[in-house]
Formats: C-alpha cells, structure tokens, sequence
C-alpha cells in the first residue's frame, strides 16, 4: 500500500484541528477575562483535541440534517464543506486579530523594556532529553507497527462497507452495507445518526482514497496521534510541577499500549489494531481528555467531549461513558474538596 | 488487568502521598463497580446491552492509573529523576519492565495479517477477472452480485462498493446483527451453509471428503439444487467456487446451473446472469 497519501490525508486533518481549535481558543481568549488563565495554560494538544471536538460536531450535523432530510450524500459532504469553511474563515479572522494584537503587545512590552514570555521547548536537562527521545523513539515504533504490521480487527464492524455503501450509493443507509441491497426492515435509529462514517466517507470524496484505505489506515494515525496528545494532557493535568514525570508518564503509556496489544479490547489493542472506530475514538481520545479536562477544572470543555461522544458512539440515548466519567470524577473532586475543607 | 490492580494497590498504600486522591478514589470506585455484579448490571443497562461486558470498563481509567502508578514508582525509585539515583533506580525500572513483558499478551487478539493478505490479493484478481468496477454507459459503476467463499464475499464488500452479495458478513459474524432490523429467509441460510460445507471440505491432498459432505448435507437436509436455484432468484451474478473444492460438489454445482465455468487465479466461475438470458431466450 502506498502510505504517502495515506499518512498525508491524516497530517491535513490534524493540521485542520488544530487550525480550528486555536482559533477556538482565541475566541474564549476574546470572550472575556474569566478564559484567558485557560488560554495561557493550554498548549498544542489542547488546541488539537478541542479542533477534534469540533470537526466531529460539524459532521455530526451535516450527518444528522442529510439523514433527516433525506439528502443525497453529495449534498451531506458539501453542506460540511459549507460549515467547514465558515469555520476555518472564523479560525483565519481570529488568527490574524491574533497575530496583529500579539504584535501591537510585543511593541508595547519592547518599548516598556519588559522581556518577552518564553515558551517551554524541550528544557536543557539531559535526562529530560533523554526521556523525551526515549518517548519519540517508542512512539515513532509503534506508529510503525500500526501502519506497516498491525493489521485490522474487522470482526463486530462495518465501517469500511458503510462508507463505501455511501459513495456508491450517493446516499447515507440507504443500503444494507453488508450486501449492498435496499434494506427491507432498516437500521436502527441509534446508529443511523452516529457520524463516524459519513465523516470518513467525506474524507474519501476529498482526497479520492478508497474507503479502505482511509478507515482502515488514514483515521488509524489520526486517532493514534489525537490519543497520544489526550494523554499528554493527562501527564500535564497529574504532573504539573514536573516536565519529567509528565514525560515518564507517557512513556508508561506506551509501554502499556504495547503490553496490551495482544489482548481483545485493552487499549492498546484498539490503538493498533482498530483504531478507526467509535469505541476507540471514546475510550483513547475522549475519556482520557475528559480526565484531563476534569482534573484541570474545565468543566464546560468536558460538556464538549460528551456532545461529541454522542454524535460517535450512542449509549443510553447519548448520554455516553463520557458523562458518567466527568460525573464520577467531579464528585470524588468534589468530595476531595470538602475532605479538605473539613 | 493484573498491572492495574497492582498499581491501585500500589497508589492506596502510599496514600499519605498522593496529590491526585479524587482521581485515585474514582480510579478505584469505578473498578468495583465493574467488578461487583450488582453494580455491573446496572452499568450494562446504562450502555443498553448493546455492548459486550468488556465495554463498561471504558469508564475506568485503567491506562491511566497504571502509568500514573508506574510513573511514581520510577520518580521514588529514581529520586525524582536523578541521574546519581541508578543504584536503585535502574533495577526497579527493569523489574517494571520485566513485570509489563510478563502481562504482554504475545498472540495478536485475532488479527491474522498474513490471512488477511493473502484473501484480500486473491479477492482483487477474482473482482478483476469478473470484470467488478466496470462502467455501465450511463457512467455508474456496473452492480455485479457474486456468491463467493465467505472471506471472499468480506474483502470484496470492502474492496468494491459496486460488489452485490446474497448475504453479508452478519450472517456469520453474529455482533453485526445488530445493526440491522433485517433477518435472512431460510433459503438464503441454505445457500450459506452450502458454501460452508464446500469451504470445510477444499483439500490440497487427494482425501475424498465426498462420504462425509454426503453426511453434512443430509444432516442439514441441504441440496446443491435448490441453493442454485435460491442463488438465481437472489440475482447472483457469478458464483465463484475453489478450485481445489470436492468434484462430487463441482459436478452437481454444473449439472444444476447448466454452465461449464471457467477457471482462473485458482478458482471456477460460473456465469449465472448469462445463462439466466440465454434460459429466457
């Protein structure tokens, strides 16, 4: 397989998240005082996970308005493209409402004699730089793996044959995709408005990939990199004080990916075997970011994360894994708290 | 599993230490309540039975919490990072990592790569010898049905959209069957079963299966003409059959359908949709 379309489909979709959630996070920057703390706290993966957030939430209504207006797929894939668009112009106009006022600011701070803010690299601490290559190097191995080695667990699913049921048909279930024939009974309604598909099936009509190779291949990296940076937020949420810990953190991680890739639905299992799919966009990219988000405090980000879930994976008419997460974790926070004030 | 439990051992031990107790209470009511039947059934409720057991456990930060046990292990170990710390550091983080190669599990959990490739080759030379793909004159892509070996009837499904079958993969991967309302009639279950006995009876040696198909197709009251029969109203275009395949089933096959197939890349076409018109003619 020719991975360089491949691996290229999967930086554009990155590189548009996190275009959109920068954009998002000058916009609550602009909002007001109150989220300006939050934007300065922030870094590249939040940016990414909240632009997540967001491409999901476009596809999930251009998804559920085709399905309930019984629009063409065509017609889904050029109202997203429509709201897509809106929204990257809105992220652009940010952008440079950012870059002029960050340069009226720098002049300001030049003329004041104040020096500028640095932004943290990798620090000078060889044994931080160590850890960090160390990181990047298993990381590196394991995206290997996933795109050269892992194969697909494709057993309980029917993304592939849904999306290429949608381009073939120009139309979003209107057939079975396990046959290609019109159904006779239909398709449950819980999973006719779950997005996932139709996200992936405009991802094919853009980039003129077949479906397998874009569910099977191209969202894989995607979601694999959208995991690693929730993760990171959760090793910046546990370990603020410390970049080192934080970075052994992740590289506990991903000795535990690898530990639990040979085992049926442990995570590392659905990171490298079946990483296209809902469950696994929940349980690696959204509850993980839900803990980082919940450790932080940022309790209206997390209302995002379970919007989302419910526009991919549907448990109890969309209240999700995500909800009764961000519930558990704020009430042992809670009662943290009172711990602590008692 | 057994790492996590360690580590939440681990993390309630030194619990006088830690910053991060309401994820650590979380961490470890959520495990019980996964664990403790009367708290599992009503999380299976909450994800609607839809899910297997196994998915109750996504509100569990099991990856997490392991590396976060894991992480304040090397950090004591290593007295926060410190190079000079080796002595003790070093052969903790080698039994950690000894203890995680342990828990590896060393099969793939199903994926059988090599399968998977060598079906989804085979499957592209069957879809271009079938001609799957080709342009009808209004432009669209030509809809062929085809009644295939059922990993073959898979990859074509996911390699062609065009591709039509009698019946998908839900027939013998049982959790797709919620996905849909729709069941199989009974005829169309024959011709599954049909082509399951001649996937179990394909050999590379000389072995005559023929005494126990004739016992499997007694025992499951199956007959080649009928499934032929059923496979022409169901609109099956072509019937593709292995070509090591048992010749007692390959001689019934062709006296049912009246088609002499062809072969290549190993397996025999039989061209019903050109037989079904010259039938009519």
């Amino acid at each position: 397989m020719n991975l360089f379309p491949v691996l290229l489909l999967a930086l554009v979709i990155l590189c548009l998240c996190a275009f959109l959630g920068n954009g998002a996070r000058i916009f609550f920057y602009l909002a007001g005082k109150r989220h300006r703390n939050r934007m300065q706290g922030s870094g590249w993966a939040d940016a990414l996970l909240t632009g997540e957030l967001i491409l999901t939430g476009l596809a999930g209504t251009a998804h559920v308005a085709a399905v309930f207006t019984g629009q063409s797929f065509s017609r889904c894939v050029a109202f997203f493209l429509g709201i897509m668009g809106a929204a990257l112009l809105l992220a652009a106009v940010l952008f440079l409402f950012c870059l002029i006022g960050n340069g009226v600011t720098r002049r300001e701070k030049k003329e004041d004699g104040e020096p500028s803010a640095s932004h943290g690299g990798i620090g000078s601490d060889p044994t931080e730089r160590f850890l960090t290559g160390l990181f990047w190097i298993l990381v590196v191995s394991q995206l290997f793996f996933l795109l050269w080695n892992a194969g697909v667990y494709a057993a309980g699913d029917m993304t592939v044959e849904a999306v290429g049921s949608f381009l073939e048909t120009d139309g979003i279930y209107r057939v079975d995709p396990m046959t290609g024939r019109a159904y006779a009974e239909g398709i449950p309604s819980r999973l006719k408005i779950l997005c996932l598909p139709t996200l992936y099936g405009i991802l094919c009509r853009l980039s003129g990939l077949s479906p397998e190779k874009v569910v099977t291949a191209a969202a894989p990296v995607w979601i694999f990199v959208s995991s690693y940076a929730a993760f990171f937020c959760v090793g910046r949420s546990l370990f603020p004080e410390s970049r080192k810990k934080s970075i052994s953190f992740l590289i506990a991680v991903v000795i535990i990916m690898w530990a639990g890739c040979g085992f049926h639905s442990m995570d590392g299992f659905s990171l490298l075997y079946c990483g296209y799919r809902g469950v696994t966009v929940r349980n690696l990219v959204l509850i993980p970011y839900v803990f980082s988000l919940g450790l932080r405090k940022r309790w209206k980000t997390v209302l995002l994360c379970i919007l989302a879930e419910a526009c991919i994976v549907w448990t109890l008419y969309g209240l999700g894994a995500g909800l009764l997460t961000a519930a558990g974790l704020f009430l042992a926070e809670r009662g943290r708290r009172d711990g602590r004030a008692s | 599993m057994a790492l996590f439990l360690a580590a939440l051992l681990y993390l309630w031990l030194h619990w006088k230490q830690e910053n991060q107790r309401g994820l650590l209470r979380y961490g470890t009511v959520s495990a019980l309540c996964c664990i403790l039947p009367v708290t599992a059934v009503p999380l299976m409720l909450y994800q609607t039975r839809f899910y297997d057991y196994e998915w109750i456990w996504s509100i569990v930060p099991v990856t997490a919490l392991t590396a976060y046990a894991g992480t304040r292990v090397m950090a004591e170990y290593w007295q926060g990072f410190r190079r000079e710390a080796w002595r003790k550091g070093l052969p903790v983080t080698a039994g950690l990592l000894v203890v995680a190669l342990l828990c590896c599990g060393w099969n793939s959990g199903g994926v059988d790569r090599d399968g998977e490739k060598a079906w989804k080759e085979q499957t592209e030379s069957v879809l271009e010898v079938i001609g799957a793909g080709r342009e009808e004159p209004s432009g669209n892509a030509q809809n062929i049905c085809i009644w295939a070996p059922h990993r073959m009837m898979e990859y074509a499904r996911r390699l062609d959209g065009s591709i039509l079958l009698p019946y998908g993969r839900n027939m013998w991967d049982e959790a797709l069957g919620a996905y849909s309302y729709d069941t199989y009639p009974e005829d169309v279950e024959q011709m599954y079963l049909w082509m399951s006995v001649v996937e179990e009876t394909c050999t590379e040696d000389d072995f005559d299966f023929t005494e126990i198909i004739l016992d499997e197709m007694e025992e499951q009251q199956l007959s080649t003409g009928e499934c032929m029969n059923t496979a022409r109203q169901a609109g099956v275009d072509v019937l593709v059959l292995p070509e090591n395949m048992n010749h007692m089933l390959l001689n019934e096959v062709v006296s049912a359908t009246g088609v002499q197939p062809e072969q290549s890349s190993g397996y025999y076409f039989f061209n019903l949709r050109v037989t079904e018109k010259q039938v009519r003619r």
